[in-house]
């Protein structure tokens, strides 16, 4: 009977111990978020974002707010503002149902950007970005970025 | 019955010993996890300098930048000396209240809030009294319990803006 107890009593603790481990990107543990993540990033496929997902800008008062409106964001940005428009990852980290991407967006100024019109220039602008995936589809996604460094690669600032 | 109700306290000390003492090597384990940097120690420690902006978690030769900026800054001395000119200068009352946190392996990613008010000088420009409310995303990595890489991304024109140094946008 002690042994038993003493086998219960061991099993709990371990699933104490258990409860205390890090958040970590292990197998089975982000690994549906890095798939929606990855099959997304391949062409941009708005299809990939809930019909009432969110895309915050974040120097951006107020975020793009659905499928359709982050659709139009997305095609204005990689699509027509910029061509040959690129994101170089430099770090991917995933944990339960978040993945954060930092990376280094390259394109070329081909149309008219935030109200100013083309430069035909090349920028390189760092950049994070860090989506919420839930169901198998991004509920919500946040670009930080520096917007100055943008305007002054563009020549638009000093 | 008068029997068991004797051995009732035994088996609970029983109990109570077997749940405590597999605790202890695990906290063990969660220290030596610290010193090698896998996710929980790195999120320990970042935890810990983001509570206190304490320059002692910075690695000595670490590479620090905001990414506005060009350049990074070098070495635990620069980083702390920017963490006086924000923290104890320019944003006495200033913190960063973090909302999510991400941790895979030695990288920790923080994001959140930095909500202060420019009391003094600060990057050249004097006391404007004025609050500031910036989001913020990092990304640290952290090697045998130091931070050895920070890079901070920002919007720069947010802050400048809600300083009235230039027009919001």
């Amino acid at each position: 009977m002690r042994f038993i107890l003493w086998l219960a009593a061991l099993a709990l603790s371990a699933a104490l111990a258990r409860g205390i481990t890090p958040p970590d990107a292990t197998a089975g543990h982000g690994a549906e978020a890095l798939a929606v993540f990855l099959a997304y990033s391949v062409g941009h496929d708005p299809s990939y974002f809930a019909e009432d997902a969110t895309f915050h800008v974040m120097a951006e008062e107020e975020p793009v707010v659905g499928r359709e409106a982050i659709a139009e964001t997305l095609d204005h940005f990689y699509n027509d503002a910029f061509s040959a428009a690129v994101g170089v990852s430099r770090n991917l980290l995933v944990s339960g149902n978040v993945v954060v991407l930092e990376a280094i967006f390259h394109g070329i100024n081909t149309s008219d950007f935030m109200g100013m019109p083309a430069t035909g220039r090349q920028v390189s602008v760092p950049m994070m970005m860090i989506y919420e995936i839930e169901g198998g589809l991004i509920q919500r996604l946040r670009l930080y970025m520096d917007f100055a460094t943008m305007l002054r690669q563009l020549g638009h600032l000093e | 019955m008068r029997r068991r109700s004797s051995c009732t306290p035994l088996y609970a000390l029983l109990l109570l010993l077997a749940a405590l003492l597999p605790l202890a090597p695990a906290r063990s384990v969660i220290a030596d996890e610290a010193r090698t940097g896998t996710s929980f120690g790195a999120l320990e420690v970042v935890l810990a300098f983001l509570e206190a902006h304490d320059p002692s978690y910075v690695a000595e030769d670490a590479v620090w930048q905001h990414m506005w900026q060009p350049e990074p800054l070098h070495g635990r001395e620069a980083v702390a000396a920017m963490l006086r000119d924000f923290y104890e200068d320019g944003f006495a009352d200033s913190h960063f209240e973090v909302h999510k946190l991400v941790a895979d392996g030695n990288k920790v990613v923080g994001e959140g809030v930095l909500y202060g008010t420019h009391t003094g000088d600060f990057m050249g420009m004097p006391a404007t009294g004025r609050s500031i409310e910036l989001p913020i995303i990092a990304i640290f990595v952290v090697e045998d319990g130091s931070i050895t890489e920070g890079r901070l991304y920002y919007d720069v024109g947010t802050m400048l803006a809600q300083l009235g140094m230039m027009e919001e946008p």
